[in-house]
Order: C-alpha cells, then structure tokens, then sequence
C-alpha cells in the first residue's frame, strides 16, 4: 500500500540566513513546503511551537551549501549561463 | 542603517578581532539584515538565527557576537550563523562544519 503523500511543514525565522536559503532551494525546486516563521508568531500559536524542548533552527552547514549550490546550478541552467 | 552599510563596519570589526566575516557577501547581507531587523523589533541586535526572548537580559548571551562565538570559531572555525569566521574557514583551509547550538538548553525560548 502507498503511504499517503504528506505535506513538509519546517519551522523557520525571518531573520536567519540559513532559513532564508532553505526556502529558496525549496521554491527553485518546485518542491510545496509550508514555512511558519516562528518569530512572526505571537501568543498561543508560538508557544505551542516552542514546546519541542530540541527545536533550534539553524540547518546544518552542509546541507544549507548543498541546498544553496542546489539552487545556484538551477538557476545558471535556467538563465543558459552554465558552463 | 542598512545592511549594506553595516557590512564593512563589522568586517573592519572582526579584522580587529583577528577574525572576519564569511566572504559570501549576499549570505551575510541576509544575515545582517536579520540582526537589523531584530534590532528594530526588541531594541538589540539579538542573534537571527535564534528565536530571541525580547527581553534584553534574557538575551543577553545571544546579542551580536553572541557569548559563544569565540568558543565555537575555535571548535568549528565559524560561529553559530556563520557570520564570523576564522581566516582558515574563510580560505577553505578547515572543514565547514555544522555549528551545534552551545547555547544552554534552559536559554532557550521554549516552555
């Protein structure tokens, strides 16, 4: 039996760099992703996040430069600017 | 400010400290926006690449340069958000590595 497609949902800041390229590489990739900035959030709704006592949100480096070199060949082969 | 302006005060800055920040210009303008942003929103350049408390001495430890950066530069070469880093990070000469957060877990924004 196929498991039933489920949609990624991954916490972010609008403040963070690593975040701000994590998204990119997902929206380049075409990829539907629901982002909640957690910093946007206010009340209830953030606390209730912030009950994961591991919840950090800076991605690895390695996958934030795979993410972003991802991004950037994407991008050249659009453009035609590939070598 | 913005954080065009901001670049080059803090990389004469972290020369000083015999450290500089990451060559990739557009990652740290991002970076630098965030802290810019955050400065507007509680009053302090807390760090962006933590959820910040608001609340200055709750927040003190992560206000830019955070309390931890030079112990990870020494670890890890970079600090958390890879804004400042070693000269050896910078030239590709150490590995890159994840950054773990060294923060305590009871700083943390969480119940």
């Amino acid at each position: 039996m196929t498991p039933a497609r489920q949609k990624i949902r991954l916490y972010t800041l609008s403040t963070c760099s690593h975040c701000i390229r994590t998204k990119k590489f997902f929206k380049d990739a075409g990829i539907d992703v629901e982002f909640t900035d957690v910093d946007l959030l206010t009340g209830e709704q953030r606390e209730k996040i912030m009950q994961n006592p591991e919840c950090t949100f800076r991605p690895s480096a390695s996958m934030t430069r795979s993410l972003w070199a991802s991004t950037k060949s994407a991008s050249a082969r659009r453009s035609g600017s590939s070598p | 400010m913005t954080a065009e302006e901001l670049h080059p005060i803090l990389s004469r800055y972290a020369e000083s400290q015999g450290i500089r920040l990451n060559k990739d210009r557009d990652f740290v303008l991002d970076i630098l926006r965030g802290l810019l942003t955050n400065e507007q929103r509680y009053g302090y350049r807390s760090c962006p690449c933590r959820l910040a408390w608001g609340v200055k001495e709750q927040d003190a430890d992560v206000i830019c340069p955070c309390v931890y950066r030079d112990p990870d530069i020494r670890e890890y070469g970079s600090c958390y958000c890879e804004l400042y880093v070693s000269v050896e990070w910078n030239e590709g000469k150490i590995e890159h590595r994840q950054v773990p957060e060294r923060r305590p877990r009871e700083k943390r924004k969480m119940l």
